[in-house]
């Protein structure tokens, strides 16, 4: 067995999410996973949940796909495996996670990354999804990917002993992931890559049909309603601005002042994949190349970047005042989005 | 104010706020050798704003526009001149 492997991986184009940040960061420089990727996350849509670790209210915003997005994925083989099967096959989890990267397999799962990152003695635990994708046994370490190490997502080394603790003290009932996936249980999820041939196309008429439910608005649930049909409570598409603006309107003017700042993050996500969709479309031949277009939709990820950092800033000094800004910069993206987008839908169209 | 008075105030910005960094490096990368990230910088510029007495745009929170701490000095420079 070698000493050390380490699987491809690309800094992902978006972060917003775990699931969305490890999809990338295997996929993003794929030719053939980006005829999948560009073909979707398209539609974005938000529902208000209970924070799982505080409690809080939260609007929850993602993009279509979304968690479940590295089981829909045709680039990809996502594979389930119990705790149980787990320590049936390797014994324990270090053995099993060197022998699934060793056969080229990326692992996924929840850990408490209090134990990992913290001192072990803290009287806590963050479940959180972790994305394994290397190992050295000289220096005893995982290669591994995630938030928490840097306040944004990085590349970082996990000891094995860290790592197995981190595994170890999570009940079936912290793992928000699996329980969900497998009779409550616990386990760990094993993706390999499937992208040496073109098992999926660009589907220019999904983009289109997608493209008009984002700009209207629509409920997207007949797409997806194989995977998923709690819709009822969700908002779809371009009307995300105004609850976004609500949210936060809300969150600020609180007793206590919260400062989330997820979805406006998924927000600004979609635009940059959006951007990078357009310039895809271009260079493919399915779009006229057109550097006004790109240029205009610049605007739009800039706006969001800036509706998203004034958040953040508020977030520091406290200035709730400023966020009469947030309406500007919201505005002004949405303006020019809707504007942009039906052009380029109608162009798609004339084919 | 003169640049070399910049960079030193500039300086104990960086150390108070990123107390992790121990020696800067104007023209290193912000991101990859000292690990800035979008809310560690607005951060900096919060203080940074307080000890020079300038304001910052929302435009100018963005992360991409700062490769390296001279990016920053330079920022400061010319809103003070």
């Amino acid at each position: 067995m070698a000493d050390m492997k380490k699987l491809p991986v690309t800094y992902p184009m978006i972060t917003s999410w775990q699931w969305h940040a490890t999809l990338f960061s295997i996929l993003s420089n794929d030719e053939n996973a980006k005829k999948w990727i560009f073909s979707n996350y398209i539609q974005l849509r938000c529902y208000n949940i209970q924070e799982i670790f505080t409690g809080d209210d939260m609007l929850l915003m993602d993009m279509m796909p979304g968690s479940s997005s590295m089981k829909q994925c045709p680039y990809l083989v996502f594979s389930l495996l119990t705790k149980q099967q787990i320590e049936s096959y390797c014994g324990n989890i270090i053995d099993f996670i060197i022998k699934t990267i060793d056969l080229n397999g990326y692992v996924y799962g929840v850990f408490d990354e209090a134990k990992i990152l913290c001192d072990a003695d803290v009287d806590y635990k963050f479940p959180h999804e972790l994305f394994i994708y290397g190992y050295n046994r000289d220096e005893e370490i995982f290669y591994v990917g995630d938030f928490t190490f840097q306040d944004h997502y990085s590349y970082n080394t996990v000891s094995f002993s860290d790592l197995e603790r981190g595994y170890e003290v999570i009940t079936s009932q912290d793992d928000h992931v699996f329980k969900d996936d497998y009779k409550g249980g616990r386990g760990l999820y094993v993706v390999m890559k499937n992208t040496d041939s073109v098992c999926y196309d660009v589907d220019i008429e999904l983009i289109k049909t997608t493209l008009y439910e984002y700009l209207n608005s629509i409920d997207t649930k007949d797409h997806f309603r194989m995977l998923r049909n709690r819709f009822d409570d969700t908002i779809f598409g371009i009307k995300v601005y105004d609850k976004v603006l609500e949210q936060i309107d809300k969150q600020l003017h609180a007793d206590e002042p919260d400062f989330d700042i997820r979805a406006l993050h998924v927000m600004y996500d979609h635009k940059v994949l959006m951007y990078e969709r357009i310039k895809y479309l271009m260079k493919n031949g399915y779009l006229k190349y057109n550097q006004d277009t790109l240029d205009e939709y610049e605007t739009v990820v800039t706006n969001m970047l800036t509706a998203r950092n004034l958040l953040v800033r508020i977030s520091i000094t406290n200035e709730i005042e400023s966020a009469v800004r947030f309406k500007k910069y919201l505005d002004a993206a949405k303006e020019k989005e809707i504007g942009l987008l039906f052009r380029i839908l109608a162009e798609l169209e004339e084919g | 104010m003169e640049k070399d008075q910049i960079l030193t105030k500039l300086e104990e910005v960086i150390n108070s706020v990123m107390p992790e960094i121990e020696d800067v490096n104007f023209t290193s990368s912000i991101t990859e050798i000292y690990g800035v990230n979008s809310v560690s910088l607005i951060r900096l510029i919060v203080a940074v704003e307080s000890k020079f007495d300038i304001s910052f745009t929302d435009y100018e929170l963005a992360l991409s526009s700062y490769a390296t701490f001279a990016d920053l000095a330079a920022v400061i420079e010319e809103k003070l001149a």
